[in-house]
């Protein structure tokens, strides 16, 4: 009865409390800590994550360590030639054997993933850099883009490999000449591509509203048009990276890629294919190698752009 | 109504065409009107009609194909030199209707509301420009703590006040206000409308207020002009527009919108209209002033029969009176 | 005037996962549907009223889930059913009745033991037997588990297996399906036996089943014509394709009742425009043809998603006037889903109102419309323009709707109610009974509450509305 007395009191109007109502009370957005969530959210992407680290850390601090050369020092020494995985000889564990040069496949094989992983690491950023760059002002100025258009309908009706290849032949081998070949036409794909992704949010309303408010091109391009494209250009290179690492192993296989004097994946994987009968591990296990830098690196890549897609963040 | 009839944009026989490659669409004929200091002017259309086009015309982001659009006596149309440029940017601002699309997703509120004040450096310092930002969110209604927070964070209606603060803060004398409230609940349009009056009466602001729904527009309106098709076909003020409109298109406008009363909505007789009952063969149209104040757009067959119409209607209303 | 229920929901809770939140779109909403009528349902953007319609059609978002309650869907039709026997469904029946009758050993109830008796595991066993046939393969031994899990506990538990339990035990799983003989009582491989389902829309899992309610029992029409039809078909192939794959005629004949429908809904030239494409066609038109193919199946309902909101305004009212002749024509119940109070004039004989979720008034359209009683619908009215003295301000409610991640404690409306009662911070009203037909659920029409009146601005709506409406020729007794 008592209880019923209280609960009739509480029949009186109340004072309005209408501020409240505007109120927010999720905690503060911010991106990249809803990318980072995004992204491990996967349980995949701790474990591509995990190897692309471990093939890294492997790739850059191994042949400091193993002091491995081109030079071939053990070539007269025929005892270490051709090695199965795992064998001791002399003290040493050859965990992938050795070669028929007598050199140890895994310090061969770490010293040619880290030429691959600079020389690509090397044009993407030059690439993307010029591309994205040359991309944003060719999509939002439309004087800029009837030239562009033009110059990007010549060059692109050349195959890129086809040019890549005929370079090479005429500059020689070598790291820098092919980091050129690659990085001359290599940019313009990436420009075109944002080029279109400018153009679809170039006419949006809040892009009319800047113009409105008087906002200048550059700034325009670097506060609207680029947050747009992070995810954009994390995709492209998640796309780009493992790319030239397969140029370089397919240019080096026919053999006008990296110079014999630094040490090539794709060389290697030539070198050795001939061992393929007697001696396959020889063979297979450099481009299992190739293959899991190029995957992991895709993997990593392609869900990382997924996740620092805002409209992801919304789910 | 303001009493000082002072002229402050007029357009004069603006034409818009887009092209793209060799296809050429007209989106806006040969329109003309003026608006006075301090009222709120109408333009209603259906999509498609070109009113969107007019109102992006005036604030330069469209190219007339011809005519003039005139801002206090002078030209801001067609090429003009920069500093008269930044004059129509501090004074002519425009309020967009999407509030999903029209704010920077990837910027702060902050960022978004000073972006007009970064481009003309309009603060003194650092704490001049928070200061103005903070007063303009709150004369929107929403809590200073909100400049850090993203637009997504926001709902539609607190979205369309961060717009209109957006524009608020530079100060301008005339606001085209594009469909601000199309996108918005039934019950938070009263909000930004009340917000728009209300800065009307402090500041002394001029508006074009473009929409679609009538009802509204009635509502706020000093005067109104529909337009068709690109093509303005009556202009009048508003409760003359409503009690007397004379072209058949207003007319089928007008008997769309519904009622929100249920026993008159089922009374209710359509109109549609298709053109046909035009004949401009022969006879041509123009833009004539039928009655002091309401013009329309009509060929001098359609004329006399208006004109007769309104002979009626002022016979019929002195009788009612006498009674 | 006793008519038919078509729908009938009770307690009706939609949960959807979002960035590892809850939030609860819809709290316990109990009401009906009857044949032949047009309910309207309002509110505003994120009230939950498309998610409502949804759960009907088993459209839900992958992260949204019926919590609680259920749609019970009555159609005669699909009640009917039959069984088929094969040997897995025998020897799920033997394992269930074992269980049982074992489960039964160590009842310690006397009640519950007067009240479960062996004849009567018999009859629930064959039962459960039928409700699980209707699974695939795999998925039967899923159900089968569950089923045994949960009936055996419960006969362990003393609990009494009255026949509303055992309905809501099978619903945790699946929806009932029972022989029409009850003297069915065992089950031998090959037998046909006729059973009937209760068809609980909220339980509904299987795609085999919702593709005989979609679009053939219950039809939607969305808001945006552009995406809701196939750009790479031909419009007629569209129409013809849902007719053929659910009324299974011929080509031709298929083909012949697509033009009838077309231009049924208006499209001039119908025969010519059966090979057209949607790029080749208006907005109206499209959203014309969309009407098309939801009433191609004749369905018992068409639910209409805000259909006119992406129209303009003269668009809107011919395809308003045209789903209004549809259903005088073939009868069937329009949900119609809208914000625009001018629209559920016009199209609507009930109507609900919906905010945070829950339906907060439900009545009759010249009920709401002219005696409204609950504080939000008191603000949607008072906000129309029509209503409101020029030069002065419009009537607005402040704020925004409650954010549904967090529990609502009280009404949901109370913060932004002026009306509100200290009572609605505490405790949620419960739906009060105006009229028969008539309810809200506000504390305001609770006995003890002081008395408050409407606002000023809502009285004599009518006359207040016909005094701005006088245009010439629209009205047909202006004066």
């Amino acid at each position: 009865m008592a209880e019923k007395k209280n609960k009739d009191d509480l029949f009186v109007l109340a004072d309005n409390r209408s501020s409240d109502a505007e109120k927010i009370y999720a905690p503060n957005y911010s991106y990249w800590r809803s990318v980072v969530r995004s992204f491990f959210s996967k349980k995949t992407n701790y474990v591509a994550l995990g190897v692309l680290i471990v093939i890294l850390l492997l790739s850059f601090i191994n042949p400091l360590v193993s002091g491995y050369t081109t030079d071939a020092p053990n070539i007269n020494n025929g005892d270490l030639h051709l090695l199965p995985p795992g064998t001791t000889f002399d003290g040493i564990f050859y965990i992938f054997g050795t070669d028929h040069q007598g050199d140890s496949l895994f310090a061969a094989i770490w010293a040619g993933a880290r030429t691959s992983l600079v020389l690509a690491l090397v044009a993407s950023a030059i690439n993307m850099s010029v591309g994205v760059v040359v991309g944003a002002f060719w999509g939002y100025s439309k004087a800029v883009d009837k030239i562009m258009t033009e110059v990007y309908n010549i060059i692109s009706n050349v195959p890129f490999i086809l040019f890549v290849t005929v370079f090479m032949y005429i500059a020689g081998s070598g790291f820098w000449q092919l980091v050129a070949a690659m990085t001359i036409t290599g940019w313009i794909g990436i420009a075109y591509f944002i080029r279109t992704q400018v153009i679809i949010i170039r006419d949006r309303e809040y892009n009319l509203a800047s113009r409105c408010l008087g906002t200048s091109i550059p700034r325009m391009v670097t506060r609207n048009i680029l947050p747009y494209l992070t995810s954009v250009i994390v995709t492209l290179l998640s796309r780009e990276i493992p790319s030239y690492i397969s140029y370089e192993v397919f240019l080096s296989y026919i053999g006008v890629g990296i110079d014999a004097s630094t040490p090539s994946l794709g060389r290697m994987i030539q070198m050795y294919a001939t061992w393929m009968d007697q001696k396959p591990y020889v063979f297979w296990i450099p481009v299992a190698v190739a293959a899991c830098v190029t995957i992991s690196l895709y993997v990593v890549g392609q869900n990382l752009a997924d996740s620092s897609d805002p409209k992801t963040h919304m789910i | 109504m303001p009493n000082n009839k002072e002229v402050v944009l007029s357009l004069k026989n603006i034409n818009i065409v887009f092209k793209q490659g060799k296809k050429k669409f007209h989106a806006v004929h040969d329109c003309s009107f003026d608006i006075y200091k301090g009222e709120t002017f109408s333009l209603v259309g259906e999509s498609g009609s070109g009113k969107t086009t007019i109102g992006r015309a005036i604030v330069r982001i469209n190219q007339l194909e011809s005519g003039e659009i005139i801002y206090k006596g002078k030209k801001i149309s067609g090429q003009i030199p920069k500093e008269e440029d930044r004059q129509v940017i501090r004074n002519i601002q425009m309020i967009f209707q999407d509030p999903a699309s029209s704010l920077n997703e990837r910027a702060t509120v902050d960022y978004i509301v000073s972006e007009g004040l970064y481009n003309f450096h309009l603060y003194k310092s650092e704490e001049d420009r928070l200061n103005k930002v903070t007063k303009a969110m709150e004369s929107v209604g929403l809590l200073p703590e909100h400049i850090t927070r993203y637009p997504h964070e926001f709902s539609g209606g607190q979205r369309q006040r961060i717009g209109i603060a957006r524009s608020i803060v530079m100060e301008p004398e005339f606001i085209v206000a594009d469909e601000p409230i199309s996108a918005l609940d039934v019950s938070i349009r009263a909000q930004v409308l009340n917000l728009l009056k209300q800065f009307q009466v402090e500041r002394g602001l001029t508006y074009l207020f473009i929409a679609h729904d009538l009802s509204v527009v009635r509502f706020i309106s000093d005067r109104i002009a529909v337009i068709h098709k690109g093509r303005i076909v009556e202009l009048a003020e508003s409760e003359e527009l409503f009690n007397f409109p004379l072209h058949p298109y207003t007319h089928s406008l007008m008997s769309a919108i519904p009622i929100p009363d249920p026993i008159l909505e089922k009374k209710k007789k359509l109109f549609t209209y298709d053109g046909s009952e035009h004949d401009y063969s022969v006879d041509k149209p123009s833009w004539v002033e039928i009655k002091p104040g309401h013009f329309i757009f009509a060929n001098e067959k359609e004329k006399e029969i208006y004109k007769k119409k309104i002979q009626e209607r002022k016979i019929h209303n002195e009788e009612f009176e006498k009674k | 005037m006793e008519r038919k229920k078509l729908l009938t929901i009770r307690h009706l809770d939609v949960k959807f996962n979002v960035r590892a939140r809850i939030l609860s779109a819809i709290r316990d909403i109990t009401m009906e549907i009857y044949e032949g009528e047009n309910i309207a349902i309002v509110g505003e953007s994120g009230s939950g009223k498309s998610v409502l319609t949804k759960t009907f059609t088993g459209m839900l978002e992958s992260n949204g889930v019926i919590s609680h309650g259920k749609i019970i869907y009555h159609n005669k039709e699909l009640e009917d059913t039959s069984v088929h026997v094969d040997p897995l469904d025998v020897y799920f029946y033997k394992q269930i009745k074992k269980e049982l009758l074992e489960a039964l050993k160590s009842c310690t109830s006397e009640e519950a033991k007067n009240l479960n008796t062996p004849e009567r595991l018999n009859t629930l066993a064959v039962d459960l037997m039928c409700s699980i046939d209707r699974f695939p393969f795999f998925k039967k031994f899923g159900a089968f588990f569950k089923l045994k899990k949960i009936f055996s506990g419960a006969i362990k538990d003393n609990i009494l297996l009255t026949d509303k339990k055992i309905d809501r035990l099978i619903a945790k799983v699946t929806f009932k399906v029972s022989p029409v003989d009850k003297n069915y009582v065992l089950p031998v491989k090959g037998d046909n036996i006729k059973a009937v389902c209760t068809i609980d829309l909220a339980k509904i899992k299987l795609n085999k089943d919702w593709q005989k309610i979609r679009g053939v029992r219950i039809a939607t029409v969305f808001q945006d014509p552009m995406t809701s039809l196939n750009p790479i078909r031909s419009i007629g192939s569209q129409i013809t394709e849902v007719i053929i794959k659910h009324r299974g005629l011929s080509n031709e004949e298929a083909k012949k009742e697509a033009i009838s429908l077309m231009e049924k809904v208006g499209i001039i030239d119908a025969a010519k425009r059966f090979n057209e494409y949607s790029f080749q066609y208006s907005g109206g038109m499209r959203q014309r043809i969309v009407i098309a193919i939801a009433l191609a199946c004749r369905p018992q309902i068409l639910i209409c998603d805000e259909p006119t909101t992406a129209l303009d305004v003269t668009i809107q009212a011919q395809i308003i006037q045209l789903i209004k002749d549809l259903q005088k024509e073939f009868g069937f119940t329009t949900i119609y889903i809208t914000h625009d109070l001018g629209v559920v004039a016009s199209v609507a004989d009930r109507v609900a109102v919906i905010y945070a979720g829950q339906i907060v008034e439900i009545g009759k359209v010249e009920e709401i419309y002219y005696e409204p009683k609950h504080p939000y619908t008191w603000a949607l009215l008072s906000s129309l323009p029509q209503l409101s003295e020029k030069g002065s301000e419009l009537f607005s409610i402040k704020g925004t709707p409650p954010s549904l991640y967090n529990e609502v404690k009280g009404d949901a409306f109370a913060p932004r109610n002026p009306y509100a009662l200290k009572i609605d911070f505490v405790e949620e009203p419960p739906m009060f009974e105006v009229t028969p037909t008539h309810f809200a659920k506000t504390w305001l029409l609770d006995p003890r509450a002081p008395k408050v009146e409407s606002p000023k601005i809502i009285h004599d709506l009518h006359i207040k509305m016909a005094a701005k409406a006088n245009l010439e020729g629209v009205m047909d007794d202006a004066k």
